[in-house]
Formats: structure tokens, C-alpha cells, sequence
């Protein structure tokens, strides 16, 4: 009797296993640029915190868009829109010329579009998006604000740069950032702490990481591994 | 027999030298090293805990939690090269420093942590006022040492909370300069070769500095660090960032802007 008792209570927590595993909040990283290994090196970091990561090179916008929905943590290394001086900011670029735009207010960068705007409560479950580009902070009045749409959205963490990021300190920032709130930092300290990082790696200098900005709950730590507030 | 003594002592001599020229370079230890934390924080009773051993291409760190902070130290030197202090980013949204007395504040620190800050040709490289959105503002000082118009890898960094006036972090490096600071590129033919890693751009500024950098593990080499922006295609910046050994002419590092 016991023996059947102990295979039953066995064969309960196989099949309790698997729900278990699925049940851990998922994280989706991309790098759209020379930038690997950023995006699996946020994967490592990530799954040890008790996140579902996964990661990529070059995904299509329409990919990252509607994975998005489901994510916790979205992380993206890659170019961000530059239209002109006076108008950069709200986009981040994936392949095959596809974007990922917070709005749209006449222009229509590449050859595929998705916006932010459009979602309507599918991202408020995500806890933090990441996206390093260039001016992706920015406020642009042909493509909106990133940072601001995805607050608007229900995310509960943004961060974003504004400024001119290159792929080589942006490795670096985003190597020290995930390493840092792995190992029990803040998203403002291990913004912060990682933009130093970089300082002193050669060439000497910030290199624009340390433009980098914070939307919502920046004193917020990403473990316990969870969803977003909503 | 006399040759006996005197080639032991001779032997006893160079075996002291040996060491004593090893011991120059050996690491100072945890312990020691934990002292030096302290007495940069100004508290020999701080809780300093140690935390892993660093090593880069400018020197190898210990480094230390302070309990909402670090210190990294240097492992030869025991020069304290590095601190942060994340408690003191606390209130730095609202902007109660001036420009001039966060200037002030951040030289007195340099002044106070960085030995001979005032005796070496540091110049302030960056002020700026940096927002970091909901997270808060900090003003960042930047020096660099500049020898014949060359800038060294002696550097202070000093981020004041602009509400505050606390300190947030501190990086000092103080080297010896043991490389050669006569470029045989010019800057116009540093330049081109960087012109050469982006083709077919439209250039629409650059930049050109020489700088003494730590492209490998103790090892100085003298470069010209150059920024090359060009206008957009795409949508996407183009240009970047890249490194040319200013001796030899090698390429050592192309880094496009996002």
C-alpha cells in the first residue's frame, strides 16, 4: 500500500513539474546589431533570477511585438530611429527593416511598423523593458516617446538613452547592468554602477551609457523573478 | 676556501633583491586591502565585506560591499580607485546645487581621495548635469591628466547627487605613463583611417584625441580615439567610434552608434 502511495504521490509531482517550470514569468531578449552575445548573455543572468528567458539575433518586429504581450523582462540592443537631428527617438529597429515605434504622426520608417500605441492592456503585466539604442528615450514628435508609451501601456519599469550609444559600450553596459541585478542590485544602482563599469574599460569614457533613463519603479529589484503591477 | 662565504653571501644578497623586487608587485592582500577601504570612507569600524577579485586591463581590484555601495581597491597599489555610494542617490530629483557648488564639492573629493590632484595637469574634460529620468539627476565631473597634449589614463570621475550635494561615486586611476607619447599618425591621417572603417558615409563632424589607454592587461598603448558621426540612412545613425594605434597604424577597435 505504501508502495502505491508513493508512486502515486510521485507521479503527482512530475506532472506538478512541468506546470511549474512554465509557470516562471517569461523574458525575451534580441540583438538587432553587431551586438551580440548581449542577448544571451541577459538570458543567463535572467533564467538565474527564475526567469523563462530566451534569446535572439535579429528577430522581425513582428516577433518581438507579439511575444511582448507575454513577457516580463523585454530586452532590446540594437539601433534606434534617427530621422534627422531635430527628430530622433521612438523607434528601435529589427530585421528586414521592420520597427518597433512607441506612435506615429506621419512617419513611417522601413517596411513594417508596429506600435506600442496600439496595444491596448496586452503589456501591462511587464515588469521591465530594456531598450538600448540610441536616443531611445527620446521624445520624438514624428514617432512619440518610447519610454513614455510604454509606461502609458501599464509596463511598470523603463529604461532607455539618451544619447548616442555605440555597439562596443553597449555590450559593456548591458553585460555589468544584468550581472548587477542578478546578483541583488537595484535597476537604478545596476544602471547606474554599470555606466561606471564601462568608464574605465578602454577608450576611457561614458561613451553616452551614462545617459541612460529610468521610467516607473527605478528602485525596484527583478528578483523574486515576476510579472509587472497591474 | 675563502670563495665560500663570499659567494654565499653573494647568493644571500641576489635571493633578498629577488624578493624584495617581487614583493613591489605582489598582491597586498584581503586583509590589508579591507583597511585601505576603511580608511578612505573615513570609518575604521565601516562594515566591509569582501566580495570577489577583478581583474582588468588597467589593474586587478578587490572589492568590497560597504552595505549600499562598493569599493574597489587596487590590489597592488591599495589605492582605493573606485566607490559608489548608492544610498546617496536618494533626493537627487529636485536640483538645490548650482552648477558652481557642485563643482566646487566635486573638486574638494577629487582633492581630498585622489593624491596629487592638484600637482598633476588634470583637466575637467566634462561637467554636465545628467537626468536619468524618474531615477533622478547627477552632476558628473570628468578630469584627465593631459601631457603634451596627450591624455593620459589619470583620470578623476566625481557624480554629485544635485539635491544633496552627497557624493554618489568616485573613480580615480593614477598611473606611471611608461609608453611613448609621440604619435607617427597625424590626426588628419588618423582620420582617414577611420574614414576608411565607414564607407560611403556622409560626415558630418569628428573628432580626434590622443590617449594613452589600456588596449590590453598592463599594457599602455598610445591611440587616437576619434568619434566620426555621419548623417542618417535609414533612419539609423551612422558612424562611430574607433581606436587606430597611433604608433603602429592597426585599427584597433570599430564600434558603429546604434
Amino acid at each position: 500500500m505504501k508502495r502505491w502511495l508513493c508512486m502515486l504521490a510521485a507521479l503527482f509531482l512530475l506532472a506538478a513539474l512541468p506546470a511549474a517550470v512554465s509557470a516562471a514569468p517569461p523574458a525575451h531578449n534580441y540583438d538587432c546589431s553587431d551586438t551580440t552575445p548581449t542577448a544571451y548573455d541577459a538570458q543567463v543572468d535572467q533564467a538565474a533570477m527564475g526567469y523563462s528567458s530566451s534569446s535572439s539575433m535579429n528577430a522581425h518586429a513582428s516577433t518581438a511585438y507579439s511575444t511582448f504581450r507575454s513577457d516580463a523582462i523585454f530586452f532590446f540592443n540594437g539601433h534606434g530611429l534617427y530621422y534627422d537631428d531635430s527628430h530622433k527617438g521612438g523607434g528601435i529597429k529589427f530585421s528586414s527593416e521592420s520597427w518597433i515605434l512607441a506612435d506615429t504622426d506621419g512617419h513611417y520608417p522601413g517596411n513594417d511598423q508596429y506600435y506600442i500605441a496600439d496595444y491596448g492592456t496586452d503589456i501591462r503585466d511587464v515588469l521591465l523593458a530594456v531598450y538600448l539604442a540610441c536616443y531611445s528615450s527620446h521624445d520624438n514628435q514624428y514617432n512619440g516617446d518610447l519610454l513614455q508609451q510604454t509606461m502609458n501601456k501599464g509596463a511598470d519599469i523603463c529604461l532607455g538613452f539618451d544619447g548616442e550609444v555605440e555597439v562596443e559600450n553597449g555590450k559593456c553596459w548591458s553585460g555589468n547592468f544584468w550581472d548587477r541585478v542578478r546578483n541583488g542590485e537595484t535597476v537604478a544602482s545596476a544602471a547606474s554602477n554599470a555606466k561606471d563599469d564601462c568608464y574605465w574599460h578602454w577608450p576611457i569614457g561614458y561613451w553616452g551609457v551614462d545617459t541612460y533613463e529610468i521610467s516607473g519603479s527605478y528602485n525596484s529589484y527583478l528578483t523574486p523573478a515576476r510579472y509587472g503591477i497591474y | 676556501m675563502k670563495w665560500i662565504p663570499i659567494t654565499a653571501i653573494i647568493c644571500i644578497v641576489i635571493a633578498v633583491s629577488v624578493a624584495a623586487a617581487a614583493g613591489i608587485n605582489a598582491p597586498i592582500g584581503v586583509d590589508t586591502a579591507k583597511e585601505k577601504a576603511q580608511d578612505f570612507l573615513n570609518a575604521p569600524d565601516a562594515t566591509v565585506q569582501y566580495q570577489k577579485t577583478e581583474r582588468l586591463n588597467q589593474g586587478e581590484y578587490y572589492v568590497f560591499g560597504i552595505g549600499g555601495g562598493q569599493v574597489y581597491v587596487n590590489a597592488h597599489t591599495g589605492a582605493v580607485e573606485r566607490a559608489t555610494f548608492d544610498s546617496a542617490r536618494k533626493d537627487s530629483h529636485e536640483i538645490r546645487l548650482d552648477q558652481a557648488a557642485a563643482e566646487a564639492a566635486a573638486r574638494a573629493y577629487a582633492e581630498e581621495k585622489y593624491s596629487g590632484f592638484a600637482e598633476k595637469s588634470m583637466r575637467l574634460i566634462e561637467s554636465n548635469l545628467v537626468s536619468h529620468g524618474d531615477a533622478g539627476s547627477e552632476y558628473l565631473y570628468i578630469w584627465r591628466e593631459e601631457k603634451n597634449g596627450v591624455l593620459t589614463p589619470n583620470t578623476v570621475v566625481v557624480n554629485v547627487n544635485p539635491g544633496t550635494g552627497e557624493i554618489v561615486s568616485y573613480i580615480g586611476i593614477r598611473r606611471e605613463i611608461k609608453c611613448p607619447l609621440e604619435p607617427a599618425l597625424s590626426r588628419d591621417e588618423a582620420l582617414k583611417v577611420a574614414a576608411g572603417e565607414f564607407p560611403g558615409i556622409r560626415v558630418t563632424g569628428a573628432t580626434a584625441d590622443l590617449s594613452v589607454e589600456y588596449t590590453r592587461p598592463d599594457a599602455q598603448t598610445l591611440t587616437w580615439v576619434v568619434t566620426m558621426k555621419g548623417e542618417p540612412e535609414g533612419d539609423v545613425l551612422q558612424g562611430g567610434l574607433v581606436v587606430i594605434d597611433a604608433r603602429a597604424g592597426e585599427v584597433l577597435m570599430v564600434s558603429p552608434y546604434l
